[in-house]
């Protein structure tokens, strides 16, 4: 059996059985790496932001390409941090009013079309039991979700019966694909400690 | 007495210690990884229709392929990114790579090159066949309203590398993200901003059509967009990208998974009677 030389791999295979050890108990290898990857991510993000966000919109965008309209925005977005003085705190009102009316006009306008899309996605022939099975799961559903109609109606207390059975469908399908969400996850740790670090690969 | 032994052995069985559960899932996995099975793995209609949609575009056209995800999926999409990119280069169509997620970039990157170490692809060209405009910000609402209008100004002129778009081909021939120019469109997606966003501000307004390449988690979600028509096709989880792979008759990471989430699921299934059996048994005491 070999074993990997790079050091970056050893660092990632340490880290990783010591994230494993967790499942065993709580230990110091485990904590040092917890606080590491914080750590890590913490400052991770932050170089990243920078280097993604700030310096392409100041040196690509700014000064590069002379778009020194940007210098509005920048400023209205730097006056969220006249929160810190309380003489100067309604300027960070601003901001954050910009902020909820762009978010809303966008909602308005770009997220009906997808949601219609949804809705007329539920009208459907009655010609095959996949579109019959369809369309009842999801009026059962909503019916599950009849707040204001009492459940002593027979119609509201069985929809919403089997309403509940179609959501636990569902949920247990997601379910499923969670599990194996997460085994791919191991599945990629577990090739990283067995081909990259001790080079066994398939045998 | 035969009752009290049997209700101690589910007892036992409810309250079996986690960490040998965790411990046979690691030496189950770990003994795949080295001794694969090669059980077999059926299409599913999904994939098939992906592979079609795929299939449809003409020669020399264009496929924009968006990456919304960052390492934490890479397992499972990917292999995806790679096996679309593997497709449409074996159709001559080209790809434009972009992400909506910072990181996207990176594992747009990441794919190109894995697919460009392949012999069989080395004569595509960088530029001419494939381009990574990577990520920009703003905000996904922002970048794709800007991309339908003109991709050019939208990421700066530049590439993923902050190379000049003026140096390639395929940079100014892709003026908007648009069907003028584009003929498909795929977002692999493992959350938000993702292709509810793509579907919102690109494929509502301009008609571009889109597919989706998905984790496995989110399948159901997703498969209301593919079932309304409002996602054209779906590659489903890692599943699917080993089911992609297999069209493609080029078996890749994804495929190489496959021995692992079978007896894994299988499992967790056993368990899950079990543990089921376990409950039922001892309800009453």
């Amino acid at each position: 059996m070999l074993i990997s030389t790079d050091p970056q791999i050893w660092v990632g295979a340490l880290a990783t059985i010591a994230v494993f050890s967790y499942m065993y108990k709580d230990n110091p290898a485990w904590r040092v790496v917890e606080h590491a990857y914080v750590g890590l991510t913490a400052g991770y993000t932050v170089g990243y932001q920078f280097h993604t966000r700030i310096k392409p919109t100041i040196m690509d965008d700014l000064i590069g390409r002379g778009y020194w309209s940007y210098i509005i925005p920048i400023l209205i977005g730097l006056a969220i941090y006249t929160r810190f003085s309380p003489s100067l705190t309604w300027m960070a009102r601003y901001p954050l009013s910009l902020w909820v009316g762009y978010g809303s006009g966008m909602v308005l306008a770009f997220t009906v079309p997808p949601m219609m899309g949804q809705i007329t996605g539920t009208f459907r022939l009655f010609n095959s039991f996949d579109n019959i099975l369809y369309w009842l799961c999801v009026v059962t559903t909503l019916m599950y979700f009849f707040f204001t109609i009492s459940r002593e109606n027979p119609v509201v207390k069985w929809g919403a019966w089997a309403g509940r059975w179609a959501i636990m469908v569902c949920l247990g399908a997601m379910f499923g694909n969670t599990v194996i969400y997460r085994y791919n996850l191991l599945l990629m740790r577990i090739n990283y400690l067995l081909i990259d670090w001790l080079e066994m690969g398939a045998l | 007495m035969e009752r009290d032994n049997e209700q101690t052995f589910w007892h036992k069985m409810l309250a079996i210690d986690r960490r040998i559960l965790y411990s046979i899932i690691f030496v189950f996995v770990a003994y795949i990884v080295l001794f694969p099975i090669g059980l077999p793995v059926p299409i599913s209609a999904h994939t098939e229709n992906f592979y079609s949609t795929v299939e449809a575009i003409p020669e020399g056209g264009i496929i924009w392929l968006d990456c919304a995800f960052q390492e934490g999926s890479w397992g499972e999409l990917g292999p995806m990114v790679e096996a679309t990119m593997r497709h449409s280069f074996n159709n001559n169509i080209r790809v434009v790579l972009s992400a909506m997620w910072e990181l996207g970039g990176r594992m747009a990157a990441f794919a190109l090159d894995n697919v460009l170490e392949d012999p069989a692809y080395e004569w595509v060209e960088y530029g001419e066949d494939v381009i990574n405009l990577g990520f920009r910000p703003g905000g996904a609402a922002a970048v794709l309203r800007g991309a339908t209008r003109d991709v050019y100004e939208t990421y700066a002129g530049v590439d993923h590398d902050g190379n000049p778009l003026d140096d390639y081909t395929l940079g100014m021939e892709v003026e908007r993200l648009h069907p003028d120019y584009v003929d498909f469109s795929v977002v692999y997606e493992s959350g938000s901003p993702g292709g509810q966003d793509w579907l919102q501000y690109v494929t509502e307004p301009t008609g571009l059509p889109m597919g989706i390449g998905i984790i496995a988690m989110s399948i159901p979600s997703a498969a209301a967009f593919v079932d309304a028509g409002q996602y054209e096709a779906m590659i489903p989880g890692g599943t699917g990208a080993a089911e992609y792979e297999l069209l493609l008759d080029q078996p890749g990471e994804a495929l190489a998974a496959q021995d692992v989430l079978s007896v894994g699921m299988l499992y967790v299934t056993l368990l899950i009677i079990l543990g089921n059996i376990a409950w039922v048994a001892t309800k009453d005491d």
